[in-house]
């Protein structure tokens, strides 16, 4: 029912971490290239650029009709032509958990082994505190891990990620209490895991022009060393395989409807 | 220390096997079922479908978190655990019994010759 694996492209730094921009990609092409880092060897850190603004949704989350989107805009599946006026393209990603709108937000990825120095417990809850805790110290002195004991699976209607709370939000301090700031969800195939979170740049001071440098310091968090870096053309090998990813599953309509 | 039952053997990556009257009955074990924590959602092949040993057939979602499964078996998939669609209630509660997730007509026993019987599962968890 799945595909095996594409065979691994090498980083040529097995030892360290691989950080990739390319520059903006439609929604299927930035999410097959998350799925293509779940099967690669070495570890990435990469930063998600959009063409347009896009909704991605939790590998299983059904799909959002009209009544449980609360404010939440109107989509239709990406690949699906053509799109309804006023409507937003909608991509799945290999993760799990609620819908987010990208366009504003820092979008970024990490995938690696685990379990591996970095996540010794190969636990969703585990990995997730740790990143999220990572990640919170990137915008010291605005934001903290939420932390607390959450039921998530109660939150499975609510259509809009950062709506949903969980103890691995990233959180600021606003008039009523914590706000989320930022979400992460994750998946885990073969010894990796695959992590994608959306940060709200309104709220964290979080600028573009900081982006590569904060995902420096990320990967300095993580105890991981130096980093090669791809900016903008990922080159020939890497679209071969996203396109690949893109026409098997992400720019496909009823796969995306779910 | 979870349970890990002596009567089937194990995938590095947590599914069991349990040869039962020709069948290979799969799951996923104690340990890994407490690790996914609370489990949301659950996709399984279909009937007649085949499974490759050590090769993905299905995904289970705990909060945020999509986990492949890996067949423990070269076969043809002949029952799946239907209930466990609406509620995956029994994965939790029961991994080794009720909450069993799909039953296979092995091709061959190449791929269960090469599982951890249940004391190396053990040592692999940091048991003994």
């Amino acid at each position: 029912m799945l595909e095996r694996p594409d065979p691994p492209m090498r980083t040529g730094i097995e030892n360290s971490y691989h950080l990739l921009a390319p520059g903006p990609l439609s929604a299927p092409q930035n999410m097959a290239l998350d799925d293509l880092l779940l099967d690669q060897p070495g570890w990435f850190l990469r930063l998600t650029r959009w063409q347009q603004p896009v909704v991605t949704l939790g590998r299983f989350q059904p799909w959002p009709e009209s009544d449980d989107r609360c404010g939440f805009p109107s989509i239709h599946p990406c690949g699906d032509l053509p799109a309804p006026p006023g409507s937003l393209a909608a991509v799945r990603r290999a993760t799990g958990g609620g819908a987010i709108l990208h366009g504003d937000d820092l979008t970024i990825a990490i995938a690696g082994d685990c379990p591996s120095s970095v996540f010794s417990q190969r636990s969703p809850t585990a990995v997730a505190n740790i990143i999220s805790s990572k990640l919170s110290r990137l915008f010291e002195g605005h934001a903290s891990r939420r932390g607390g004991d959450t039921r998530e699976a109660s939150m499975q209607h609510i259509t809009d990620c950062f709506r949903r709370s969980s103890p691995s939000d990233v959180v600021v301090d606003g008039p009523r209490g914590p706000i989320k700031a930022g979400g992460i969800a994750l998946a885990f195939r073969r010894g990796r895991v695959l992590i994608e979170a959306s940060l709200r740049r309104d709220l964290l001071e979080a600028h573009p022009t900081d982006d590569l440098e904060n995902l420096q310091r990320l990967g300095l968090l993580l105890g991981l060393p130096s980093a090669k870096s791809s900016e903008g053309d990922l080159g020939e090998p890497w679209q071969e395989q996203i396109s690949r990813r893109v026409q098997q599953r992400f720019g496909d309509p009823i796969w995306n409807r779910g | 220390m979870s349970n890990i039952p002596k009567d089937r053997q194990y995938l590095s990556s947590h599914e069991w096997a349990q040869q039962v009257e020709g069948l290979v009955v799969v799951g996923i074990s104690e340990h890994a079922a407490e690790e996914l924590g609370e489990l949301v959602f659950i996709e399984l092949p279909a009937e007649g479908d085949e499974v490759t040993f050590d090769t993905q057939f299905g995904e289970i979602e705990s909060v945020k978190a999509v986990s492949g499964l890996n067949s423990p078996v070269n076969g043809k998939v002949v029952e799946v655990n239907h209930q466990l669609v609406d509620s995956q209630a029994a994965i939790s509660e029961s991994p080794f019994e009720a909450g069993w997730l799909i039953k296979v007509i092995p091709a061959d026993h190449s791929g269960l010759d090469k599982l951890l019987d249940a004391a190396d599962y053990e040592a692999q968890l940091g048991g003994s």
